[in-house]
């Protein structure tokens, strides 16, 4: 069986960057092993809300993961951005406006539209079941193609600890079928739900749903990656990335939507909300 | 793209006109205008043409209509499954599967719907697939797995779930099973289980074989489903035709057949633009999801 991802297994997190184990004792708190346990049906170890917010070291573990993401997507745009791909990209800039994208998708405030998904062990994945654990962190990818998204997820999956020692779970989506999943969970050694939003419903529903342009879809082509494969459908519909943050209540607290798809917000943003979060409730916000 | 914006165009594709349409959408008519726009500038062109008799869909438009009707029509049976609407009927999942496709590949899939939708009335009917594919269309079954993806009429929804190699199958002490793949030339003289239908899988790999291994083979007794023939080669009637999908018991071997190799595309299948109810939508995504094993690995 797969040891707990514990903090104690801070080795283990990509970019071998070891977690030290005496950074305030409270940080012992056995995070959930979300995959070796059968999901939905499993009872998940949570902090109690009483315990004081203070004592998760956020700023600790923001200095060990320090503006590692900034930097892998700042060598995959130089590595990446050029010719066809660089002429794809400026389409998208263009065609999408970041201000109305983030008025199309859900706010703060608004509830979390239900959803039901496979995750890659085969099994549905009820979000009604995530939220009774605690608050949720939902973030779209665009897909298994995307080195920016697998950078973004890589990135997420070493803050994971600090997430679950926060009591919140993290769920990745995306509209890759046919085990696509499964892969990247693997070869990212990602530990987290990835559950397929089958056609794209649930981005459309959370309001981040887009159709790749043009140009883009010409790219794809030209490397032999098709929706109608990926997908199951030929419509290229697909999520901005982005990532929401929803409290046990049902209600989203905070949104992040790029439509620049090489410019992601560094993750570290979302332990200090969830720690917000956690103080609102105690204080009855 | 909003939801909102996107079920608008639904409408106005319908009635081809802005004030009925902001009449029956509930909103005024340059609300529906700038929606309209708003989603126009997202795919990156028009999708009206808004002519002063009569408005009219583009060559974009008519494109875009059945793939927005399809994402709106799964994002309301994901809203609808989600929150457990019809939770008080039994969700039926009614599936259709062809006699030539061995049931046991789909059992994961099966057990995890019915354990996750509660109350779900699972039940199979085996049968040819053009009755299965009748029955569908009467709207006796909402799922079909099925091989002849290529034969479907475009009031089918069409997914690929993988695609297996036919197999020969003979007893563990025949010469065949030392060889690693049985070449088609070995065959000749060889006597095999056919099916008792014409157009099932076995009697076309027997066909096609017929032609290329000169003369020889027979195929004196047929069966009706895969798990008949294993019974049938088993009891030494003859060599089967099978496929690497196929759970083999361990008397037999199953063998790739080369020159020729022979795939076979597994399919699912659905009526387009039917509400599946909450156990076959779930049943859909996980298929659809999920990495199958195109090869059955005998221990």
């Amino acid at each position: 069986m797969r040891q707990p991802p514990g903090l104690d297994a801070g080795a283990s997190l990509g970019h071998n960057r070891v977690l030290p184990r005496d950074t305030r004792g409270h940080l012992s708190c056995k995070p959930v092993d979300f995959y070796s346990s059968a999901i939905p049906r499993m009872a998940a170890t949570r902090i109690s809300s009483d315990m004081p917010s203070e004592t998760v070291p956020i700023d600790a573990i923001a200095a060990l993961t320090n503006e590692s993401l900034q930097e892998d997507l700042a060598a995959i745009r130089s590595q990446r951005l050029t010719g066809a791909a660089a002429a794809a990209y400026e389409e998208v800039l263009l065609r999408f406006d970041q201000g109305e994208m983030l008025e199309n998708a859900i706010k703060p405030g608004d509830p979390m539209p239900p959803f039901l998904l496979p995750n890659t062990a085969g099994q549905l994945v009820d979000s009604a079941t995530l939220l009774s654990r605690g608050p949720l962190i939902v973030t779209f990818y665009r897909g298994g193609w995307c080195p920016y998204c697998m950078a973004t997820l890589e990135a997420l999956e070493r803050l994971r600890a600090s997430f679950e020692c926060l009591g919140a779970s993290l769920v990745a989506l995306s509209p890759d079928t046919g085990g696509r999943g499964a892969q990247i969970r693997r070869r990212h050694n990602l530990q987290f739900e990835i559950l397929t939003d089958v056609d794209s419903t649930v981005a459309f529903q959370f309001g981040v749903m887009i159709r790749l342009p043009a140009r883009y879809r010409q790219l794809m082509s030209s490397k032999s990656v098709e929706a109608r494969d990926w997908h199951g459908n030929p419509s290229w519909f697909i999520p901005l990335p982005s990532t929401f943050v929803v409290a046990s209540n049902g209600a989203i607290v905070h949104t992040e939507v790029h439509v620049d798809f090489t410019n992601r917000t560094e993750p570290l943003s979302l332990p200090r909300v969830l720690s917000d979060l956690r103080v609102n409730q105690r204080e009855g916000i | 793209m909003e939801l909102s914006q996107v079920s608008y165009f639904i409408t106005l594709a319908r009635l081809l006109n802005f004030t009925r349409t902001a009449q029956e959408c509930r909103i005024s008519q340059p609300a529906l205008t700038r929606s309209i726009q708003r989603l126009e500038a997202e795919i990156g062109g028009e999708l009206l043409l808004r002519e002063r008799a009569a408005t009219q869909l583009t060559d974009l438009g008519r494109a875009m209509l059945p793939l927005f009707e399809r994402v709106v029509n799964a994002a309301e049976i994901a809203r609808l499954e989600a929150r457990r609407l019809y939770r008080n009927e039994r969700p039926a999942l009614r599936l259709g599967m062809s006699p030539w496709l061995a049931f046991p590949l789909l059992a994961p899939v099966l057990t995890e719907v019915v354990t996750a939708i509660s109350g779900t009335e699972f039940t199979v009917t085996v049968g040819s697939e053009e009755m299965l594919r009748e029955s569908m269309l009467q709207g006796n079954l909402d799922i079909l797995v099925a091989f002849r993806g290529d034969v479907f009429p475009e009031r089918f929804d069409c997914w690929k779930l993988f695609t297996t190699v036919v197999t020969l199958i003979v007893p563990r002490g025949h010469a065949l099973a030392a060889a690693t793949a049985i070449e088609a030339s070995q065959l000749a003289k060889s006597r095999f289980v056919g099916a008792s239908e014409p157009n099932a899988l076995p009697e076309i790999v027997l066909a096609l074989l017929r032609r290329r291994a000169d003369a020889g083979i027979e195929s004196p007794h047929r069966a009706n489903n895969w798990e008949n023939a294993l019974q049938l080669v088993q009891a030494g009637l003859g060599l089967g035709v099978g496929l690497s999908c196929w759970p083999v018991p361990p008397e037999l071997a199953a063998r790739p057949l080369i020159e020729p190799t022979l795939e076979h595309n597994v399919v699912l299948a659905t009526l387009a633009g039917r509400t599946p109810s909450p156990a076959a939508s779930a049943f859909i995504k996980l298929a659809r999801a999920r990495t199958w094993k195109p090869a059955f690995v005998q221990s």
